[in-house]
C-alpha cells in the first residue's frame, strides 16, 4: 500500500468505529473532543489497523495522538518501517 | 397492570430460508425444506454432511458496519430479527423511555463459532491478533446485551441458556415479568449459530445427527425410519407487550401468550427420562397458567427433532396430556423443514404458530411417510392444512433433560 491507500484505510476504519461517513471526518479535529472517541473505540481502531496492515501498534503511542492526521502519520511510519 | 394479558405485536426471524417472517411462513406451508449440504466448513471428516445453514443473510442489510464487525453471527441474527420485529410492531424505541422494556434472548451455544474462530486465530497468529474486546463480544450474555445497547433498552436484559428450551424459557420469563407488572414490553426470542466444526464434530461422534445424505430427506421427525436431527442456524425474535399498552398505542395484536411452564427430569446430560412425567407436567403447568383446558387445544407444534430416542417419549407424554380430554389433536414438526435451531427453536415454533392462527393454516411434517398414529394425536404429514386454530401448545425439550412449554391462543379467544 502507498501512503494514500494507508490514509484511506485509516480514515475508513476510524469512521466506521465512530459510525459516521468517512468523507465528513475532519482530519484535524480532536477525535476525543469533537467525535467522542472513547477508550473502547480506540482499542477497536488499533485492532483493525493491526489486522489490516500487519503491524503492531503500541497502545501508549496512540494515546499521544488525537486527530486523523496524527494517527495517519504514526501509522504510516510504523507501516513503512523496515 | 399485574396479571393482565400478554400479547405478541411483532415478529422477525432469520432462518435457513433467509431473513424474514413471510419467507419463513411461505416456505413452511409450501412444504419446502431449508436444509442443504454443509458448506460452512469441509464436511469430509464427518458422517453427517447436511445442515440448516443460513445462506442468504447479509448483516449489512440490518446492522451498521461497526455492529457487524463487532458481533458474533448469533448476535447478528438476533439483532437483525429484533429490528424486523420492531418494524413489524411499528414500535420505535429511539428516544423513548425504555425503562419498562426488557430484552430476553435464549441461546444454547451462544457465540461458539466466534469463540472457536478467535481461538484458532490466537493459536495461529499469536497475541497481537487477539481482539481486546473478545471478553465483551463472546461471553454468553452478549446475545441479549448487544440488543439492549443497539436498541437503547434500559429495562432488564437477560440471556437465557437452557439448551434447546432456551428461547421458550426466555419468552416465558419475559411473560412472567410482564404479568408481574415489572415491565410492559419485551424483545424476546432465541438465536443460534452452532455451525462450528468443534460442535458439529461432537454431535457427529455422539451419533445424534441424521446421516441421510439427501438434505431434503435428512430431517424426519416422528417417522419410523428417523435417524437423528439436522443442526441448523437461525433466530426468532418477537415483541411482547402488556395488552393494555398494546391497545393504548393501537398496535396490531397477533396472538396471546397465555401460559408458560418449565420443569426438569433431573435425569441425564442428553436424553429425556423415558417416563416423560416432567415433560407432561411442564405442559400441564403452561395450560393451567393460561386457564386452558386440554380439550381446547387444537394444535401442537411439536419439539420433535427426529431423535430415535426422544421423539417417542414426546408422543407418549403428549398422549397423556390429551387422553380423556379430546381426540385427534393436530400435531406437526417444523423441524422436518428447517432442522433443529436449538435455542432458537421455541421462538420459531411460536412464530409459525402465530401465522397458523392468523392464516387458519397449519404446516405439516415433511418426510412423514410412515409413523405410529394414535387416536389422541393426529400427526400431520407433508403439506399444509386449512383449519381454524385458536389454541396451541408449543413444547420444547433440551439437553440436561429439560422441559418447557408455552400456550399460545388467538387474541380475544
Amino acid at each position: 500500500m502507498d501512503v494514500n491507500q494507508v490514509a484511506d484505510l485509516v480514515r475508513v476504519i476510524i469512521a466506521r468505529e465512530l459510525e459516521i461517513d468517512a468523507t465528513s471526518l475532519n482530519s484535524d479535529a480532536s477525535l476525543r473532543q469533537q467525535y467522542a472517541l472513547d477508550s473502547v473505540a480506540a482499542v477497536n481502531i488499533i485492532f483493525h489497523l493491526e489486522e489490516n496492515l500487519g503491524i503492531s501498534i503500541d497502545t501508549s503511542l496512540l494515546a499521544r495522538v488525537d486527530s486523523v492526521r496524527d494517527i495517519n502519520d504514526l501509522i504510516f511510519k510504523l507501516y513503512a518501517a523496515p | 397492570m399485574p396479571g393482565g394479558r400478554v400479547v405478541v405485536t411483532g415478529m422477525g426471524c432469520v432462518t435457513p430460508y433467509g431473513p424474514g417472517t413471510d419467507r419463513f411462513w411461505e416456505n413452511l406451508v409450501a412444504g419446502r425444506s431449508g436444509i442443504g449440504h454443509l458448506t460452512a466448513f469441509d464436511p469430509k471428516p464427518y458422517a453427517t454432511k447436511v445442515a440448516g445453514q443460513v445462506r442468504d443473510f447479509d448483516p449489512a442489510d440490518f446492522l451498521s458496519a461497526k455492529e457487524a464487525s463487532a458481533s458474533a453471527r448469533s448476535v447478528q441474527f438476533a439483532l437483525a430479527s429484533a429490528r424486523m420485529a420492531l418494524d413489524d410492531a411499528r414500535l420505535s424505541l429511539k428516544g423513548a423511555d425504555t425503562g419498562r422494556v426488557g430484552v430476553f434472548i435464549g441461546s444454547s451455544a451462544g457465540t461458539i463459532e466466534y469463540m472457536a474462530e478467535n481461538h484458532a486465530t490466537f493459536l495461529e497468529k499469536g497475541i497481537r491478533r487477539v481482539h481486546p474486546m473478545f471478553p465483551a463480544l463472546s461471553y454468553p450474555g452478549v446475545v441479549a446485551t448487544q440488543l439492549a445497547i443497539s436498541l437503547g433498552v434500559r429495562g432488564p436484559v437477560m440471556s437465557i441458556s437452557s439448551a434447546c428450551t432456551s428461547s421458550t424459557d426466555a419468552i416465558g420469563i419475559a411473560w412472567l415479568q410482564i404479568k408481574a407488572g415489572l415491565i410492559d414490553c419485551a424483545i424476546v426470542g432465541g438465536t443460534e449459530a452452532p455451525l462450528s466444526p468443534i460442535l458439529y464434530a461432537s454431535f457427529d461422534r455422539l451419533g445424534v445427527m441424521s446421516r441421510e445424505p439427501d438434505p431434503v430427506r435428512a430431517s424426519r421427525p416422528f417417522a419410523t425410519d428417523r435417524d437423528g436431527f439436522v443442526l441448523s442456524e437461525g433466530a426468532g425474535v418477537c415483541v411482547l407487550e402488556a395488552e393494555e399498552r398494546a391497545l393504548e398505542r393501537g398496535a396490531k395484536i397477533s396472538a396471546e401468550v397465555a401460559g408458560y411452564g418449565a420443569t426438569s427430569d433431573g435425569f441425564h446430560p442428553f436424553t429425556a427420562s423415558p417416563d416423560g412425567t416432567e415433560g407432561e407436567r411442564a405442559i400441564a403447568i403452561a395450560l393451567e397458567q393460561g386457564g386452558v383446558d386440554p380439550s381446547q387445544v387444537d394444535y401442537v407444534s411439536a419439539h420433535a427433532v427426529g431423535s430415535r430416542q426422544n421423539d417417542p417419549i414426546e408422543l407418549d407424554l403428549l398422549e397423556k396430556v390429551f387422553v380423556g380430554h379430546r381426540t385427534a389433536v393436530l400435531v406437526s414438526s417444523i423441524k422436518s423443514m428447517i432442522g433443529h435451531t436449538m435455542g432458537a427453536a421455541g421462538a420459531l415454533q411460536l412464530m409459525a404458530a402465530i401465522r397458523s392462527i392468523e392464516n387458519e393454516k397449519l404446516p405439516g411434517t415433511l418426510n412423514l411417510a410412515s409413523a405410529e398414529q394414535s387416536p389422541v394425536l393426529n400427526l400431520l404429514a407433508a403439506g399444509s392444512f386449512e383449519t381454524a386454530v385458536r389454541c396451541t401448545v408449543l413444547p420444547t425439550f433440551g439437553f440436561g433433560s429439560r422441559n418447557a412449554a408455552l400456550v399460545l391462543t388467538s387474541y380475544g379467544r
